[in-house]
Order: structure tokens, then C-alpha cells, then sequence
């Protein structure tokens, strides 16, 4: 049940990410990046960290998502906005594409792999892990409090200067 | 289950990334690194299970606060310079003056 769960999130993730970068309006880009964080909510529920996947849905669906669609509606965006690129740019696009995922896998393949690192981490990816049983509120509270406060704090000051900086930016000059 | 959540991720990055250099919309390059950072998230909370400590989880959080500040900064860059060029096209805005 967990697997066939898997997959399918898995599918909808990757269709739905790949929908985000090929659609022509980025209205539907949006409403597709949607789905993709719905459905990493359902990955972080797959592997206990139930905090997150409810702070992924509100924050990132709820808030961030609502940000980017009243921004794409009141702009009237061009449109043709796909990339027109000459094709050697395109191949190289391709090229960095094939080179990031070939690095990033060989990087995990020669951990898997190797025999000098599998003492530890060929064990380590070869056998499964039990949920971790500390994904709610109160561990992460208690985490973020007392080892990460000092970290907290200064996210809350990020926030502050955020919200002034983004109005700020987009206050109309007066005319004068 | 751990490897299949990296592979995962690592493709939802790579996907992530060729939006970023495929794309000329700066909302869809937004979009795109927002698609990244959640990537990362995922991998995170995975190597939080593989490593059963609180951390990684900890570290998704500030994540989500960094990405919540830079997408309001950056659609307030957005709308300035929509207001300006009357465009989002990026290879529009390769100018330096006001």
C-alpha cells in the first residue's frame, strides 16, 4: 500500500514539475507547481514529518502559491514566453540537464557503490529505515526553542525585513 | 524506501533547474526555484528519517521561511519592473539604466 502510495505521488510529482517548466501560461504553471507541493506534502506524511507536510500545504500552497497567482493575474505577461533559444543554447541546456542529474547520481551511486564506504553507507542506503517518530509539533518545538533559537530568531528578523523591503519596493514614488 | 526519495528529489531539482535556464518568463524562473528549494526540503526531511535526528526537520523550516521572504521580495522586484518595461520577459531587462 505504502509503495503503490509512493508511485503514484512520485508520477504526479515529476508530470506535474515537468508541467510547471513547459506550459505556455503561467497561470497553469502555478496550479500544476500546486500539485507538486500537495504531493511533497504526501512524501514528508510518508516518512513521519507530519508538521512539515501541513506547513508545506499552508505555507507554500496557501500562502506563497496565492502570492504568485494574484502577481500572474495582475500582470499581463507576454504571450509566447517559452524560450526561443538558438538550438546550441538548447543543447546545452540539455547538456547541464544530463551533466547535473549524471553528477548528482554518481555522487549517490559511488556512496552506494564503493566498497570502502560501505561500512557505513552502503549499509546505511542498502536497508530500510522506520519512520522517524518525531515529526509533530512538539518535537519540532522543542527543537526549534532550545537548540535553534538563536537561528529562530534571526528567521523572524528575515521576515520582518522581507515584508518591509517588498513594500517598500513596490511603494509609488511621489511625483514631485 | 530511502533511495527512491532521493532519486525523487534529485530528479525534481534537475526538472527545477532546466526551468530556470529553459524559461525567459521571470515568474516561471521563480516558479522554477521554488520547484528547487522544495526538492531540497524533500531531501532534508529523507536524510532526517535515514539519520532518525529532528534536525533535517528543523532545517526545512527556516527553508520555508526563506522561501516565503524571497518570493516576496522578488514579486515585489517583479511588479516594479513590470511597472517600468511593461514586460516580464528577462531578456527584456538586460539594461542597466532606470
Amino acid at each position: 500500500m505504502s509503495v503503490f502510495f509512493f508511485y503514484f505521488l512520485s508520477a504526479l510529482a515529476l508530470l506535474s514539475a515537468v508541467s510547471v517548466i513547459f506550459q505556455k501560461n503561467p497561470v497553469y504553471s502555478a496550479l500544476s507547481l500546486i500539485v507538486v507541493f500537495f504531493s511533497i506534502a504526501g512524501f514528508f506524511l510518508m516518512q513521519g514529518a507530519f508538521y512539515l507536510a501541513v506547513l508545506e500545504i499552508l505555507v507554500y500552497a496557501g500562502a506563497i502559491m496565492v502570492l504568485f497567482l494574484f502577481v500572474v493575474m495582475l500582470l499581463k505577461t507576454g504571450e509566447d514566453t517559452m524560450l526561443y533559444l538558438p538550438s546550441v543554447a538548447k543543447m546545452g541546456t540539455i547538456f547541464v540537464f544530463i551533466s547535473v542529474l549524471a553528477g548528482l547520481f554518481g555522487v549517490y551511486l559511488n556512496e552506494h557503490i564503493s566498497s570502502s564506504f560501505a561500512g557505513k553507507f552502503g549499509v546505511m542506503f542498502g536497508q530500510d529505515f522506520e519512520m522517524l517518530h518525531a515529526g509533530g509539533v512538539a518535537d519540532l518545538g522543542g527543537a526549534l526553542f532550545t537548540k535553534y533559537l538563536f537561528p529562530f530568531e534571526i528567521a523572524s528578523v528575515l521576515l520582518l525585513v522581507a515584508m518591509v523591503g517588498a513594500i517598500f519596493i513596490t511603494k509609488r514614488e511621489k511625483k514631485t | 524506501m530511502i533511495p527512491q526519495f532521493i532519486i525523487i528529489s534529485v530528479l525534481l531539482f534537475s526538472i527545477g533547474l532546466v526551468g530556470v535556464l529553459l524559461r525567459r518568463d521571470i515568474l516561471i524562473i521563480l516558479m522554477s526555484t521554488e520547484l528547487m528549494l522544495n526538492a531540497i526540503n524533500l531531501l532534508f526531511v529523507t536524510f532526517s528519517r535515514m539519520h532518525q535526528q529532528i534536525d533535517g526537520q528543523v532545517f526545512v523550516f527556516f527553508i520555508m521561511t526563506l522561501a516565503a521572504a524571497e518570493v516576496a521580495v522578488g514579486l515585489a522586484i517583479v511588479v516594479m519592473v513590470y511597472r517600468r518595461l511593461k514586460t516580464t520577459d528577462i531578456t527584456k531587462m538586460g539594461r542597466m539604466k532606470g
